[in-house]
Protein backbone atom coordinates (compact mmCIF):
# COMPACT_ATOMS: atom_id res chain seq x y z
CA UNK A 1 0.00 0.00 0.00
CA UNK A 2 1.34 3.31 -0.83
CA UNK A 3 1.03 5.57 1.75
CA UNK A 4 -0.26 9.06 1.53
CA UNK A 5 1.32 11.94 0.04
CA UNK A 6 -0.36 15.30 1.22
CA UNK A 7 1.61 18.27 -0.40
CA UNK A 8 0.38 21.81 0.33
CA UNK A 9 0.02 24.06 -2.46
CA UNK A 10 2.14 26.77 -1.77
CA UNK A 11 0.74 30.07 -1.15
CA UNK A 12 1.73 32.04 -4.05
CA UNK A 13 0.15 29.61 -6.80
CA UNK A 14 -2.65 29.35 -4.41
CA UNK A 15 -3.24 33.45 -4.49
CA UNK A 16 -2.67 32.73 -7.92
CA UNK A 17 -4.79 29.74 -8.61
CA UNK A 18 -8.04 30.80 -6.30
CA UNK A 19 -8.92 32.55 -8.51
CA UNK A 20 -9.69 29.86 -10.61
CA UNK A 21 -12.95 29.35 -8.50
CA UNK A 22 -14.79 31.92 -10.33
CA UNK A 23 -13.46 31.41 -13.97
CA UNK A 24 -9.84 33.23 -14.00
CA UNK A 25 -7.16 30.68 -14.21
CA UNK A 26 -4.12 31.60 -12.65
CA UNK A 27 -5.22 34.86 -13.59
CA UNK A 28 -6.12 34.32 -16.98
CA UNK A 29 -10.07 34.50 -17.72
CA UNK A 30 -11.59 31.41 -18.76
CA UNK A 31 -14.53 32.11 -20.94
CA UNK A 32 -17.24 29.24 -20.09
CA UNK A 33 -17.93 26.52 -22.71
CA UNK A 34 -20.73 27.40 -25.38
CA UNK A 35 -22.17 23.81 -24.27
CA UNK A 36 -21.86 21.54 -21.43
CA UNK A 37 -19.45 18.88 -22.23
CA UNK A 38 -20.04 15.33 -22.16
CA UNK A 39 -19.94 13.60 -18.75
CA UNK A 40 -19.43 9.73 -19.71
CA UNK A 41 -20.20 6.69 -17.50
CA UNK A 42 -16.54 4.81 -16.92
CA UNK A 43 -15.01 1.89 -15.79
CA UNK A 44 -11.83 1.10 -15.15
CA UNK A 45 -11.22 -0.52 -18.37
CA UNK A 46 -12.76 2.50 -20.07
CA UNK A 47 -10.21 4.61 -18.42
CA UNK A 48 -7.26 2.64 -19.78
CA UNK A 49 -8.91 2.70 -23.05
CA UNK A 50 -9.20 6.84 -23.01
CA UNK A 51 -5.52 6.54 -22.29
CA UNK A 52 -4.55 4.23 -25.03
CA UNK A 53 -6.66 6.53 -27.41
CA UNK A 54 -4.77 9.90 -26.59
CA UNK A 55 -1.32 7.52 -27.42
CA UNK A 56 0.64 10.21 -28.52
CA UNK A 57 0.42 12.61 -25.96
CA UNK A 58 1.43 12.65 -22.34
CA UNK A 59 -1.92 12.04 -19.85
CA UNK A 60 -2.91 12.83 -17.15
CA UNK A 61 -5.58 10.79 -15.20
CA UNK A 62 -6.82 12.50 -12.39
CA UNK A 63 -9.94 10.35 -9.83
CA UNK A 64 -11.56 13.26 -7.92
CA UNK A 65 -14.93 13.36 -6.63
CA UNK A 66 -17.11 16.73 -5.10
CA UNK A 67 -17.16 15.58 -1.20
CA UNK A 68 -13.66 15.86 -1.74
CA UNK A 69 -11.71 18.72 -0.63
CA UNK A 70 -8.09 18.48 -1.90
CA UNK A 71 -9.96 17.49 -5.00
CA UNK A 72 -11.62 20.64 -5.33
CA UNK A 73 -8.13 22.57 -3.89
CA UNK A 74 -6.44 20.78 -6.42
CA UNK A 75 -8.50 21.56 -9.14
CA UNK A 76 -7.71 24.92 -10.38
CA UNK A 77 -3.87 23.55 -10.38
CA UNK A 78 -5.10 20.94 -12.78
CA UNK A 79 -6.84 23.00 -15.01
CA UNK A 80 -4.25 25.47 -15.03
CA UNK A 81 -1.66 22.77 -16.47
CA UNK A 82 -4.07 21.97 -19.01
CA UNK A 83 -4.69 25.49 -20.37
CA UNK A 84 -0.87 25.97 -20.18
CA UNK A 85 -0.22 23.38 -22.33
CA UNK A 86 -3.39 23.49 -24.56
CA UNK A 87 -2.11 22.66 -28.02
CA UNK A 88 1.12 21.06 -26.55
CA UNK A 89 0.61 17.34 -27.29
CA UNK A 90 -1.35 16.97 -23.35
CA UNK A 91 -4.56 15.23 -22.31
CA UNK A 92 -6.39 15.72 -18.90
CA UNK A 93 -8.48 12.98 -18.46
CA UNK A 94 -10.91 13.99 -15.40
CA UNK A 95 -12.96 11.05 -13.87
CA UNK A 96 -15.34 11.82 -11.23
CA UNK A 97 -15.81 9.00 -8.22
CA UNK A 98 -19.07 10.64 -7.16
CA UNK A 99 -21.99 8.38 -6.73
CA UNK A 100 -24.35 8.06 -9.74
CA UNK A 101 -26.97 10.23 -8.11
CA UNK A 102 -24.87 13.25 -7.59
CA UNK A 103 -24.34 13.63 -11.37
CA UNK A 104 -25.69 16.73 -11.41
CA UNK A 105 -23.42 18.06 -8.68
CA UNK A 106 -20.49 17.14 -11.00
CA UNK A 107 -22.01 19.02 -13.53
CA UNK A 108 -22.94 22.12 -11.76
CA UNK A 109 -18.90 22.03 -10.67
CA UNK A 110 -17.44 20.81 -13.80
CA UNK A 111 -19.27 23.96 -14.69
CA UNK A 112 -17.98 26.32 -12.30
CA UNK A 113 -14.31 25.17 -13.01
CA UNK A 114 -15.16 26.34 -16.46
CA UNK A 115 -14.19 22.54 -17.61
CA UNK A 116 -14.52 22.68 -21.59
CA UNK A 117 -13.82 19.11 -22.52
CA UNK A 118 -15.52 15.89 -22.07
CA UNK A 119 -15.29 14.05 -19.09
CA UNK A 120 -16.15 11.26 -16.89
CA UNK A 121 -18.14 10.06 -14.02
CA UNK A 122 -16.73 6.18 -12.45
CA UNK A 123 -19.84 3.34 -13.24
CA UNK A 124 -17.80 0.49 -11.81
CA UNK A 125 -17.23 -1.30 -7.97
CA UNK A 126 -14.84 0.21 -6.31
CA UNK A 127 -12.19 -2.77 -5.61
CA UNK A 128 -12.00 -3.65 -9.69
CA UNK A 129 -11.59 0.31 -10.55
CA UNK A 130 -8.92 0.70 -8.23
CA UNK A 131 -7.13 -2.22 -8.86
CA UNK A 132 -7.46 -2.13 -12.77
CA UNK A 133 -6.09 1.41 -12.58
CA UNK A 134 -3.46 0.10 -10.23
CA UNK A 135 -2.66 -1.76 -7.41
CA UNK A 136 -0.59 0.10 -5.41
CA UNK A 137 -3.46 3.05 -5.32
CA UNK A 138 -5.21 2.79 -1.77
CA UNK A 139 -8.86 4.42 -2.60
CA UNK A 140 -7.44 7.70 -1.54
CA UNK A 141 -8.49 10.57 -3.35
CA UNK A 142 -7.57 12.59 -5.18
CA UNK A 143 -5.28 9.71 -7.43
CA UNK A 144 -3.48 11.03 -10.18
CA UNK A 145 -1.75 8.80 -13.09
CA UNK A 146 0.61 9.91 -15.18
CA UNK A 147 1.15 7.82 -18.61
CA UNK A 148 3.76 8.86 -21.71
CA UNK A 149 3.28 9.59 -25.16
CA UNK A 150 3.07 5.67 -25.40
CA UNK A 151 0.81 5.07 -22.64
CA UNK A 152 2.63 3.33 -20.04
CA UNK A 153 2.28 4.54 -16.65
CA UNK A 154 5.25 6.56 -15.43
CA UNK A 155 3.86 7.94 -12.39
CA UNK A 156 1.19 7.36 -9.44
CA UNK A 157 0.63 9.61 -6.51
CA UNK A 158 -2.20 9.86 -3.84
CA UNK A 159 -3.57 13.24 -2.38
CA UNK A 160 -3.61 16.92 -3.27
CA UNK A 161 -0.60 18.00 -5.43
CA UNK A 162 0.52 21.71 -6.25
CA UNK A 163 0.65 23.16 -9.56
CA UNK A 164 4.38 23.20 -9.27
CA UNK A 165 4.45 19.41 -8.72
CA UNK A 166 2.19 19.01 -11.78
CA UNK A 167 3.47 21.06 -14.02
CA UNK A 168 6.89 19.60 -13.54
CA UNK A 169 6.10 15.93 -13.96
CA UNK A 170 4.14 16.76 -17.31
CA UNK A 171 6.65 19.01 -18.53
CA UNK A 172 9.63 16.22 -17.66
CA UNK A 173 7.69 13.53 -20.22
CA UNK A 174 7.05 16.27 -22.78
CA UNK A 175 10.78 16.59 -22.83
CA UNK A 176 10.54 20.75 -21.54
CA UNK A 177 12.92 19.90 -18.52
CA UNK A 178 14.45 17.74 -16.41
CA UNK A 179 12.32 17.07 -13.21
CA UNK A 180 14.87 18.90 -10.76
CA UNK A 181 13.28 20.45 -7.74
CA UNK A 182 9.33 18.94 -8.06
CA UNK A 183 8.50 17.23 -5.61
CA UNK A 184 8.55 13.13 -6.18
CA UNK A 185 5.71 10.77 -6.61
CA UNK A 186 5.50 7.39 -5.47
CA UNK A 187 6.79 5.48 -7.91
CA UNK B 1 -5.38 -5.55 28.05
CA UNK B 2 -2.79 -8.06 26.52
CA UNK B 3 0.74 -7.32 27.63
CA UNK B 4 2.41 -10.13 25.70
CA UNK B 5 1.11 -9.24 22.42
CA UNK B 6 2.43 -5.91 23.27
CA UNK B 7 5.63 -6.77 24.05
CA UNK B 8 6.21 -8.79 20.67
CA UNK B 9 5.16 -6.05 18.95
CA UNK B 10 7.63 -4.20 20.11
CA UNK B 11 10.05 -5.38 17.15
CA UNK B 12 8.03 -3.28 15.51
CA UNK B 13 8.43 -0.10 17.59
CA UNK B 14 11.55 1.31 15.51
CA UNK B 15 9.40 1.17 12.37
CA UNK B 16 6.46 3.64 14.75
CA UNK B 17 9.43 5.86 15.90
CA UNK B 18 11.33 6.52 12.20
CA UNK B 19 8.08 6.43 10.73
CA UNK B 20 5.59 3.83 9.04
CA UNK B 21 7.25 1.97 5.96
CA UNK B 22 5.79 3.65 2.75
CA UNK B 23 3.69 0.76 2.32
CA UNK B 24 1.99 0.36 5.72
CA UNK B 25 0.94 -2.64 7.21
CA UNK B 26 0.66 -5.80 5.60
CA UNK B 27 -1.88 -8.74 6.78
CA UNK B 28 0.67 -10.75 9.25
CA UNK B 29 2.21 -7.80 10.58
CA UNK B 30 1.80 -7.27 14.49
CA UNK B 31 0.08 -4.31 15.76
CA UNK B 32 2.24 -1.78 15.75
CA UNK B 33 3.71 -0.73 19.48
CA UNK B 34 2.05 3.13 18.93
CA UNK B 35 3.67 5.74 21.19
CA UNK B 36 0.81 8.13 19.07
CA UNK B 37 -1.18 9.54 22.08
CA UNK B 38 -5.17 8.80 21.67
CA UNK B 39 -7.32 11.36 23.27
CA UNK B 40 -11.00 9.60 23.40
CA UNK B 41 -13.95 11.61 23.11
CA UNK B 42 -14.45 11.01 27.17
CA UNK B 43 -11.63 13.28 27.54
CA UNK B 44 -9.36 11.08 28.73
CA UNK B 45 -6.00 9.95 27.10
CA UNK B 46 -5.80 6.12 25.56
CA UNK B 47 -3.00 4.11 25.24
CA UNK B 48 -3.78 1.77 21.59
CA UNK B 49 -2.13 -0.81 24.72
CA UNK B 50 -5.68 -0.41 26.42
CA UNK B 51 -7.88 -1.43 22.94
CA UNK B 52 -6.43 -4.08 22.56
CA UNK B 53 -8.90 -7.37 23.37
CA UNK B 54 -8.32 -10.62 24.35
CA UNK B 55 -9.75 -12.35 20.97
CA UNK B 56 -8.88 -9.58 18.76
CA UNK B 57 -8.53 -5.94 18.08
CA UNK B 58 -10.51 -3.84 15.63
CA UNK B 59 -8.71 -0.09 14.96
CA UNK B 60 -10.95 1.90 12.48
CA UNK B 61 -9.43 5.02 10.63
CA UNK B 62 -12.69 7.50 10.75
CA UNK B 63 -13.80 11.05 11.00
CA UNK B 64 -16.80 12.86 11.06
CA UNK B 65 -16.82 14.44 7.59
CA UNK B 66 -16.18 12.17 5.41
CA UNK B 67 -19.09 10.97 2.78
CA UNK B 68 -18.09 7.48 2.64
CA UNK B 69 -17.96 7.07 6.89
CA UNK B 70 -21.74 8.80 6.91
CA UNK B 71 -22.47 6.14 4.49
CA UNK B 72 -21.24 3.27 6.11
CA UNK B 73 -20.97 4.80 10.09
CA UNK B 74 -24.45 2.98 11.21
CA UNK B 75 -22.80 -0.40 10.22
CA UNK B 76 -19.76 0.45 11.46
CA UNK B 77 -21.14 1.29 14.76
CA UNK B 78 -23.57 -2.03 14.80
CA UNK B 79 -20.21 -4.06 14.13
CA UNK B 80 -17.86 -2.40 16.98
CA UNK B 81 -21.07 -2.29 19.69
CA UNK B 82 -21.81 -5.85 18.87
CA UNK B 83 -18.05 -7.15 18.52
CA UNK B 84 -16.86 -5.01 21.34
CA UNK B 85 -18.87 -7.50 23.74
CA UNK B 86 -17.23 -10.68 22.37
CA UNK B 87 -14.11 -9.97 23.65
CA UNK B 88 -12.28 -7.65 20.78
CA UNK B 89 -10.73 -4.59 21.24
CA UNK B 90 -12.46 -1.86 19.09
CA UNK B 91 -11.83 2.39 18.74
CA UNK B 92 -12.48 4.14 15.91
CA UNK B 93 -9.34 6.99 15.37
CA UNK B 94 -9.45 10.48 13.92
CA UNK B 95 -5.94 11.38 12.40
CA UNK B 96 -7.17 14.40 10.66
CA UNK B 97 -6.28 17.51 11.03
CA UNK B 98 -9.19 19.68 12.19
CA UNK B 99 -7.71 22.63 10.88
CA UNK B 100 -8.21 21.20 7.66
CA UNK B 101 -12.14 19.76 8.46
CA UNK B 102 -13.13 21.96 11.65
CA UNK B 103 -15.69 18.87 11.50
CA UNK B 104 -13.14 16.50 12.90
CA UNK B 105 -12.29 18.50 15.87
CA UNK B 106 -12.98 16.73 19.18
CA UNK B 107 -16.34 18.56 20.45
CA UNK B 108 -17.79 17.88 17.06
CA UNK B 109 -16.70 13.77 17.36
CA UNK B 110 -17.96 13.60 20.95
CA UNK B 111 -21.28 15.24 19.45
CA UNK B 112 -20.93 11.95 16.90
CA UNK B 113 -20.30 9.68 19.27
CA UNK B 114 -23.19 10.09 21.01
CA UNK B 115 -25.56 11.33 18.79
CA UNK B 116 -24.75 7.85 16.73
CA UNK B 117 -24.22 5.86 20.30
CA UNK B 118 -20.60 4.53 19.75
CA UNK B 119 -19.96 1.73 22.68
CA UNK B 120 -16.56 1.85 22.01
CA UNK B 121 -13.58 4.69 21.80
CA UNK B 122 -13.38 7.72 19.36
CA UNK B 123 -10.31 9.28 19.34
CA UNK B 124 -8.20 12.08 18.09
CA UNK B 125 -4.89 10.82 16.86
CA UNK B 126 -3.15 14.09 18.52
CA UNK B 127 -0.28 13.95 16.25
CA UNK B 128 -1.44 11.70 13.52
CA UNK B 129 1.01 9.13 14.38
CA UNK B 130 -1.20 6.27 14.18
CA UNK B 131 -2.37 6.68 10.70
CA UNK B 132 1.77 7.29 9.74
CA UNK B 133 2.63 3.89 11.86
CA UNK B 134 -0.09 1.94 10.42
CA UNK B 135 0.18 3.77 7.43
CA UNK B 136 -3.36 4.52 7.18
CA UNK B 137 -4.43 6.79 4.39
CA UNK B 138 -8.02 7.37 3.83
CA UNK B 139 -11.79 6.79 6.36
CA UNK B 140 -12.95 4.60 6.61
CA UNK B 141 -10.52 1.53 6.71
CA UNK B 142 -10.62 -1.43 9.25
CA UNK B 143 -7.22 -2.73 10.37
CA UNK B 144 -8.56 -5.96 12.08
CA UNK B 145 -5.67 -7.89 14.49
CA UNK B 146 -6.55 -11.25 16.25
CA UNK B 147 -5.66 -12.80 19.05
CA UNK B 148 -2.35 -12.94 18.59
CA UNK B 149 -1.93 -9.26 17.68
CA UNK B 150 -1.34 -10.04 13.93
CA UNK B 151 -3.05 -8.11 11.36
CA UNK B 152 -5.57 -10.63 9.23
CA UNK B 153 -7.66 -8.72 7.50
CA UNK B 154 -7.29 -4.76 6.73
CA UNK B 155 -9.13 -2.79 4.35
CA UNK B 156 -13.28 -2.18 4.22
CA UNK B 157 -16.48 -2.46 5.79
CA UNK B 158 -18.31 -4.29 3.31
CA UNK B 159 -18.70 -3.81 -0.65
CA UNK B 160 -21.94 -1.31 -0.68
CA UNK B 161 -21.50 1.99 0.88
CA UNK B 162 -24.68 3.59 -0.45
CA UNK B 163 -26.98 0.62 0.05
CA UNK B 164 -27.19 -1.64 2.93
CA UNK B 165 -29.53 -3.87 1.87
CA UNK B 166 -27.64 -4.46 -1.64
CA UNK B 167 -24.28 -5.70 0.36
CA UNK B 168 -23.01 -8.99 -1.03
CA UNK B 169 -20.10 -9.50 0.58
CA UNK B 170 -19.99 -8.43 4.73
CA UNK B 171 -15.84 -8.12 4.41
CA UNK B 172 -15.43 -6.95 7.97
CA UNK B 173 -18.25 -8.93 10.10
CA UNK B 174 -16.99 -12.06 8.23
CA UNK B 175 -13.28 -11.60 8.95
CA UNK B 176 -14.27 -10.75 12.82
CA UNK B 177 -16.36 -14.17 13.28
CA UNK B 178 -13.46 -15.77 11.74
CA UNK B 179 -11.15 -14.56 14.29
CA UNK B 180 -13.66 -15.09 17.13
CA UNK B 181 -13.82 -18.92 15.21
CA UNK B 182 -9.96 -19.06 15.70
CA UNK B 183 -9.53 -18.98 11.76
CA UNK B 184 -8.12 -17.08 9.25
CA UNK B 185 -10.43 -14.52 7.50
CA UNK B 186 -10.99 -15.67 3.53
CA UNK B 187 -10.53 -12.34 1.97
CA UNK B 188 -8.03 -10.15 4.10
CA UNK B 189 -6.83 -7.26 2.04
CA UNK B 190 -9.93 -5.40 0.57
CA UNK B 191 -10.56 -1.71 -1.02
CA UNK B 192 -12.77 1.29 -1.44
CA UNK B 193 -12.78 4.79 -2.18
CA UNK B 194 -12.39 6.87 0.78
CA UNK B 195 -11.70 10.34 2.06
CA UNK B 196 -7.83 11.00 2.13
CA UNK B 197 -6.35 11.39 5.66
CA UNK B 198 -5.32 14.71 6.19
CA UNK B 199 -2.42 14.10 9.00
CA UNK B 200 -1.35 16.76 11.09
CA UNK B 201 2.05 18.32 9.90
CA UNK B 202 4.71 16.68 11.88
Amino acid sequence: MTGPEIPRRSALVAAACAAALTGLACGRQVPAPASTPPLTPVTATGVMKAVQDARGDVVLVNVWATWCDPCRREFPALLAVERELAGRRFTLILVSADFADQRAKVVQFLAQQRVGFPSYLKDEDDMPFINTLDPRWSGALPATFLYDRTGRLRDFWEGEASYEKLAGKVKALLGDAPERGVEGGSS
Amino acid sequence: MRITTLMLATAGLSAVLHGAPASGLAIGDAIPAATATLLNVDGRELPLAKVVGEKGTLVIFSCNHCPWVKAWEDRMVAIGNAYGTKGVGVIAVNSNDPKEYPDDDLPQMRERARDKNYLFPYAVDTTSDLARAFGATRTPEAFLFDASGRLVYHGTIDDNARNAEKVQHAYLRDALDAVLAGKSPAIQETKALGCTIVPRKQ
